[in-house]
C-alpha cells in the first residue's frame, strides 16, 4: 500500500508548477518540512510528501517535479502527469498550481492544461514580492474570474500569503469549468500551442499591468556582466578561487580544535581500556587505532565542507548558479550535450548521487546516459579531504604575486580538470556510443535575490549531517576492516606482525608493480582499494597505516602531512612521496570512479550493470592513463626529485 | 594466548565481520547515497 492510499479521509493535494516557480519553498512553508531548495530549476526530481492542518482539516501534500507541460515526455513530466491523472485511492482532491507572477504568461501554459484535466485547481500566484519590485500589477480577482478558479497571491520565500493559501486549500474548490476558448483548441500540436498561448495572452491583457518595466533593472545590469561570453567565465573562475582560498584560510583553527577533540577521545578510550584490564590488547587497537583514528582523520575536514557549502548555498540561493549553468550551456551544446545536463553536473560538485538522479530531468535517453556517465568526474565533496591532505603536504604555502594562494590555485585546477574531463568524455560518448543530435533547450534565468540565512544554514546543516552520517557508517566500517587487515595475521604469540606482512601490507605490495609507474607505493595502493567504499577513506587509510606503523606516536592531520613529506625509501634514502606523487595522486582521484555508492545508484537509474561497469572501466583507465602521464612526464622533466 | 586474549580476538572478528557485512549490504541494496542521502529514495 502506498503512502497516498493510507491517508484515509485527509484532503489529497498536489503542488504542480514549472521548474523554479518556488514549489519546494512553498512546500516547506506549508508543511514545515525542509526539502532542499535551490535557485535553479530541477531540484525536485521525485515526488515528496508532507502533511499540514488548516481549518481543522488534515491535508496531505504532494510536491511534484517541476514541469513545463503535461506532455509527459521526460520521466519527471510522467511522474507529475500520472499523479494528476490517477484515479481510485490516489485521486487528488485538489491541485495547487504554482506560478511565477513575474512570468505569468509562460507559467499559465501548464495551468490551462491542468484545467483540462477536470480536477479542482487553486492558483498560487507566487513571487508577488518580486512582481511588486518590478512594478507588475496583477488584478487577482480579474485573473480568478478569467480562469474560473480561486487565485491566492503570495511570496512563499517570505511566508506572505501562505496562511491564506492554507485556508483556500482547506475550503476546497469545485471542478473548474473550462473557459471558453480553451475548449476547442486545434488538434495539430503546433497550432494547439499557438492557440493556447494566444488565449493566455488575451486573458493576461486585461489583468496584468506592467507599468514600468525597466530594461536596465539590477538583474539585467548584473546579467550583462555575469553572463558575458568571456568576462562571465573569468568572474566565475575568480569566485571559485576566492572560495578555495577561504576554505584554506578559515578552516585551520576549527580543524585543529576537532583534531584536539578526537585526540582527547582517543586518550579517554585508551584509559578506559587500561582500567578494564584490556590495555594494549587487540580490542583497544581496533577501537582506538582503527575506528577512532579512521573516523577522526576524516572528521577534521568537516569545517572545510561547511565553508564550501556556505559559499555554494549563497551562490545557488542568489541566482548566480543559474547564470553559471547558462554560461556552461553554450559549452554543453558545443560538445553535443543537452543544455539541461549542466544541472546534474553542478549537483555532482556536492555528490555524484544526487547528480545522477537529477539526470532524470533529461528526456532524451542518450543524453541522459551521457550525463550520468560523466557526472562522477565532477569533484565531489568526498574528494575535498584528499585534495586538502595532499595540498597541505606537498604544495608550498605561497602566494603568487602576494595575492593568489598556490594551494587554492591547485584546488581550482583539480576542479577544472574534472569539469574538462567530463566535457571531453561527454563529447566522446555523444559522437560514438550515444550518438544523436542535442534537442533544443530553453533556460529560464531567475531573478537575483538576497540569499536567505535560513536556506544557507539549512544547506550547511544538511551537508554536515550527511558527512557525519557517512563518517559514522561507511567510513567507520572501512576503518575497522582496514585496521584488521593491517594488523592480522598475528604472530604465534598473538602479537601484531610488522604491517608489511599483514593482509593489507601484502595486498599493497602485490599491487605495487601496477601502481609504481604512477608514483604510488604500497600504502597508497591499500588506500586505493579501501577508498572504493568512500573517497575520504584514503586519508583515514594512510592515517591508520602510519598509526599502526608508528606505534604510540601522535596521530593527527599535521603529523600525517609531515610523515608523507618526510617518508624515505630505506634502500635509497630518497623521498617516497614528492610533490609530483601528490599531483599524480590528486589527478587519479579526480578521474577515478572510487565510489561504490555511485556505481550502485547508476545501476538502479539505468536498470542494468552494463552502464556502471562501463563507467568504472573508462574512469579507471582514464585515471590510470592521466596519472601515468603526469608522473612519467614530470619525472623525465626532473620535477619528481624533490 | 590467554583466555582474555581469545575472547578479545573473537570480539574483533565479530565486529570486523559485521562491518564487512554492512558494506556489502549497503552496496547491493542499491547504494544508500551518503549514508542516507535525501536525494536518494529508499527502496
Amino acid at each position: 500500500m502506498t503512502a497516498l492510499a493510507a491517508v484515509g479521509s485527509a484532503l489529497r493535494v498536489a503542488l504542480v508548477g514549472n521548474p523554479n516557480a518556488g514549489k519546494t519553498t512553498l512546500f516547506n512553508a506549508l508543511t514545515g518540512l525542509r526539502q532542499k531548495v535551490a535557485n535553479y530549476p530541477g531540484v525536485t526530481v521525485e515526488r515528496k510528501e508532507g502533511w499540514f492542518q488548516a481549518e481543522g482539516r488534515e491535508i496531505h501534500l504532494l510536491d511534484l517535479p517541476g514541469i513545463y507541460s503535461m506532455a509527459a515526455r521526460s520521466p519527471e513530466e510522467r511522474i507529475a502527469s500520472e499523479a494528476v491523472r490517477r484515479e481510485g485511492a490516489e485521486t487528488l482532491d485538489l491541485v495547487v498550481a504554482i506560478v511565477d507572477a513575474t512570468n505569468l504568461e509562460r507559467h499559465l501554459y501548464l495551468v490551462t492544461q491542468l484545467l483540462e484535466r477536470g480536477r479542482p485547481v487553486v492558483l498560487a500566484l507566487n513571487m508577488m514580492d518580486l512582481a511588486r519590485e518590478r512594478h507588475i500589477v496583477i488584478d487577482v480577482a480579474g485573473l480568478s474570474a478569467k480562469l474560473g478558479i480561486p487565485v491566492v497571491p503570495l511570496a512563499a520565500s517570505r511566508g506572505e500569503g501562505v496562511e491564506a493559501l492554507k485556508r483556500t486549500i482547506a475550503a476546497g474548490a469545485p471542478a473548474p469549468a473550462l473557459p471558453a476558448g480553451l475548449a476547442d483548441l486545434p488538434a495539430d500540436p503546433r497550432a494547439e500551442i499557438q492557440a493556447r498561448y494566444g488565449w493566455i495572452r488575451e486573458a493576461c491583457a486585461g489583468v496584468v499591468d506592467r507599468r514600468i518595466v525597466s530594461p536596465h533593472g539590477l538583474t539585467e545590469r548584473l546579467d550583462a556582466v555575469l553572463t558575458h561570453r568571456a568576462g562571465g567565465f573569468l568572474i566565475f573562475l575568480g569566485l571559485m578561487l576566492l572560495v578555495f582560498m577561504s576554505i584554506f584560510a578559515w578552516a585551520e583553527v576549527p580543524m585543529d580544535l576537532i583534531q584536539a577533540g578526537v585526540g582527547a577521545v582517543q586518550d579517554l578510550a585508551r584509559a578506559g581500556f587500561g582500567l578494564a584490564g584490556l590495555g594494549g590488547g587487540p580490542l583497544e587497537g581496533l577501537v582506538v587505532d582503527g575506528g577512532l583514528e579512521g573516523v577522526g582523520s576524516v572528521l577534521v575536514f568537516l569545517p572545510q565542507i561547511l565553508i564550501l557549502f556556505f559559499f555554494i548555498a549563497i551562490l545557488e540561493d542568489s541566482g548566480y548558479m543559474a547564470r553559471v549553468a547558462f554560461l556552461m550551456d553554450r559549452l554543453m551544446r558545443g560538445i553535443g550535450l543537452h543544455g539541461k545536463s549542466f544541472i546534474p553536473l553542478m549537483s555532482s560538485f556536492a555528490c555524484a548521487i544526487p547528480g545522477v538522479m537529477a539526470a532524470r530531468t533529461i528526456d532524451n535517453r542518450k543524453d541522459r546516459l551521457a550525463t550520468i556517465l560523466v557526472a562522477p568526474l565532477m569533484s565531489c565533496s568526498a574528494r575535498l579531504p584528499v585534495y586538502t591532505l595532499v595540498i597541505g603536504a606537498f604544495i608550498p604555502d605561497r602566494k603568487l604575486g602576494g595575492l593568489v594562494s598556490l594551494a587554492a590555485l591547485t584546488m581550482l585546477a583539480m576542479y577544472l580538470l574534472g569539469l574538462g574531463a567530463a566535457m571531453a568524455m561527454a563529447r566522446i560518448f555523444k559522437s560514438t556510443l550515444l550518438k544523436g543530435p542535442p534537442p533544443p533547450f530553453i533556460m529560464e534565468l531567475p531573478s537575483y535575490r538576497m540569499p536567505s540565512v535560513r536556506s544557507v544554514l539549512l544547506s550547511m546543516w544538511d551537508r554536515s549531517k550527511l558527512f557525519l552520517q557517512r563518517a559514522g557508517t561507511v567510513i567507520l566500517a572501512v576503518s575497522l576492516m582496514l585496521w584488521f587487515l593491517a594488523s592480522y595475521p598475528r604472530t604465534e604469540g598473538g602479537a601484531a606482525a610488522p604491517i608489511e606482512r599483514s593482509f593489507a601490507g601484502r595486498m599493497g605490495h602485490a599491487m605495487e608493480p601496477v601502481i609504481r609507474p604512477l608514483g604510488f607505493d604500497w600504502r597508497i595502493g591499500v588506500g586505493l582499494v579501501t577508498s572504493f567504499a568512500a573517497r575520504e577513506v584514503l586519508v583515514s587509510t594512510l592515517a591508520t597505516i602510519y598509526r599502526i606503523e608508528g606505534g604510540d606516536e601522535e596521530g593527527g592531520r599535521r603529523e600525517l602531512e609531515t610523515r608523507l613529506r618526510e617518508e624515505r625509501d630505506p634502500a635509497t634514502g630518497r623521498p617516497v612521496y614528492t610533490a609530483l606523487t601528490g599531483i599524480s595522486l590528486m589527478v587519479f582521484f579526480v578521474l577515478a570512479c572510487q565510489c561504490m555508492s555511485t556505481l550502485a545508484v547508476v545501476r538502479r537509474e539505468t536498470g542494468n550493470w552494463g552502464w556502471p561497469a562501463l563507467m568504472f572501466v573508462y574512469m579507471t583507465v582514464l585515471a590510470y592513463g592521466a596519472s601515468f602521464a603526469v608522473f612519467q612526464v614530470g619525472t623525465r622533466m626532473g620535477w619528481g626529485t624533490a | 594466548m590467554g583466555d582474555g586474549m581469545i575472547w578479545q580476538q573473537m570480539a574483533v572478528f565479530g565486529i570486523v565481520g559485521g562491518a564487512a557485512v554492512y558494506l556489502v549490504r549497503s552496496f547491493f541494496s542499491g547504494g544508500d547515497g551518503e549514508g542516507g542521502c535525501k536525494a536518494c529514495p529508499k527502496k
